[in-house]
């Protein structure tokens, strides 16, 4: 997934090339069409973010689904002063956040895993340290799995997510620089076993 | 000399630090260096994770959750066929249930209702209509010599 592909910035195949406040508008007017292009336009990204949160492809695909719901339902309220991705990230984490509590208070089922079979032995290293840079980012505290995901995936950086999030640009700073720490140990202890 | 922090050594290796500075100070010092490589390590096999979607596409599901959404409906125009058709239909239904109604009740009406506009006509003409053997139209006739229960010797 690229980093750089970001924000309003036009993706070929998008309808008629036009910005993601552009496609919001024609939504709120009923466009269905411009919202089709909107959920294309992201949908990757999205599933993506929440699949990292939640580690589940099931459960990355419902709330995928219904953070595009509620980017339909408040179309009409939407003021474009920010990023578009800004405000739908932060409808993800959201909803995230709202499955993680549901778990938390039932049996939450098991992160899926990839089966490793049959595969030559170079694919298999490299599934060992996806899965080990999983395990390490699944360890996080909830705040510093976010600020992980949102800087070193979706390329954001720290003024950024503090948007998203509504935090402290301070204190995404000091989440992010624990976060890496954290990591940086996790790490390692995983080369060493 | 100051060095780097921490959040500056991410933003290099993130490559989003557009800080010439901080680029010259890195190349000079040993210390931040070794720093940056630990930091860059970490970020680079942060990399390995790749997550490739197993449902290429969310719109159907988007386009079915939307579907029961209120929003939706109205926006798509048949939230106002379905208001119209409501309010017809509660046009129908009232003026079918008065039409039932008026029917059901107007013959009883004037069957059991006296004509009469009050207590003491109407007992009259009910007396009229039904000889009493108590007595009854006597007493309300106008007659005392033969209505006045004080006549009878």
């Amino acid at each position: 997934m690229s980093d750089s592909n970001q924000g309003n910035e036009c993706v070929a195949g998008g309808s008629d090339g036009a910005d993601d406040h552009e496609l919001m508008r024609r939504t709120a007017a009923g466009d269905h069409a411009a919202f089709a292009a909107l959920v294309r336009r992201h949908q990757a990204r999205v599933l993506a973010l929440a699949y990292r949160l939640l580690g589940r492809w099931d459960a990355a695909e419902d709330v995928g689904a219904e953070a595009f719901v509620r980017v339909y339902e408040r179309a009409r309220n939407y003021e474009p002063q920010a990023q578009f991705t800004t405000w739908l990230y932060r409808i993800v984490a959201n909803l995230c956040w709202d499955q993680r509590r549901r778990w938390s208070r039932a049996p939450a089922p098991l992160p899926e895993r990839e089966d490793a079979g049959g595969k030559p032995a170079d694919a298999i290293e490299r599934d060992e340290t996806r899965q080990a840079v999983r395990r390490a980012v699944a360890s996080l505290p909830d705040r510093q799995r976010l600020v992980i995901l949102l800087h070193r995936f979706e390329g954001l950086d720290h003024r950024e997510i503090a948007d998203i999030t509504g935090w402290s640009a301070s204190a995404v700073e000091s989440c992010l620089v624990r976060a890496y720490a954290r990591l940086r140990e996790l790490l390692s202890c995983e080369k060493s076993k | 000399m100051r060095h780097l922090q921490e959040i500056e050594l991410i933003a290099l290796a993130s490559g989003r630090a557009a800080d010439d500075a901080a680029q010259a100070h890195l190349e000079a010092c040993e210390p931040c260096r070794r720093r940056f490589d630990a930091v860059r390590r970490t970020y680079d096999a942060l990399g390995a994770w790749t997550a490739e979607p197993a449902a290429g596409e969310l719109w159907p599901a988007v386009q079915r959750r939307l579907l029961h959404r209120p929003a939706f409906a109205e926006r798509s125009g048949r939230g106002r066929v379905i208001r119209l058709l409501r309010v017809a239909a509660a046009i129908v239904i009232g003026v079918g249930l008065g039409h039932g109604a008026g029917r059901l009740w107007s013959p009883a009406r004037t069957a059991s209702s006296p004509p009469a506009t009050d207590v003491g006509e109407a007992l009259a003409l009910y007396a009229l209509e039904n000889p009493s053997p108590t007595g009854l139209v006597m007493i309300l006739g106008d007659d005392p010599g033969v209505g006045n229960a004080e006549g009878v010797p």
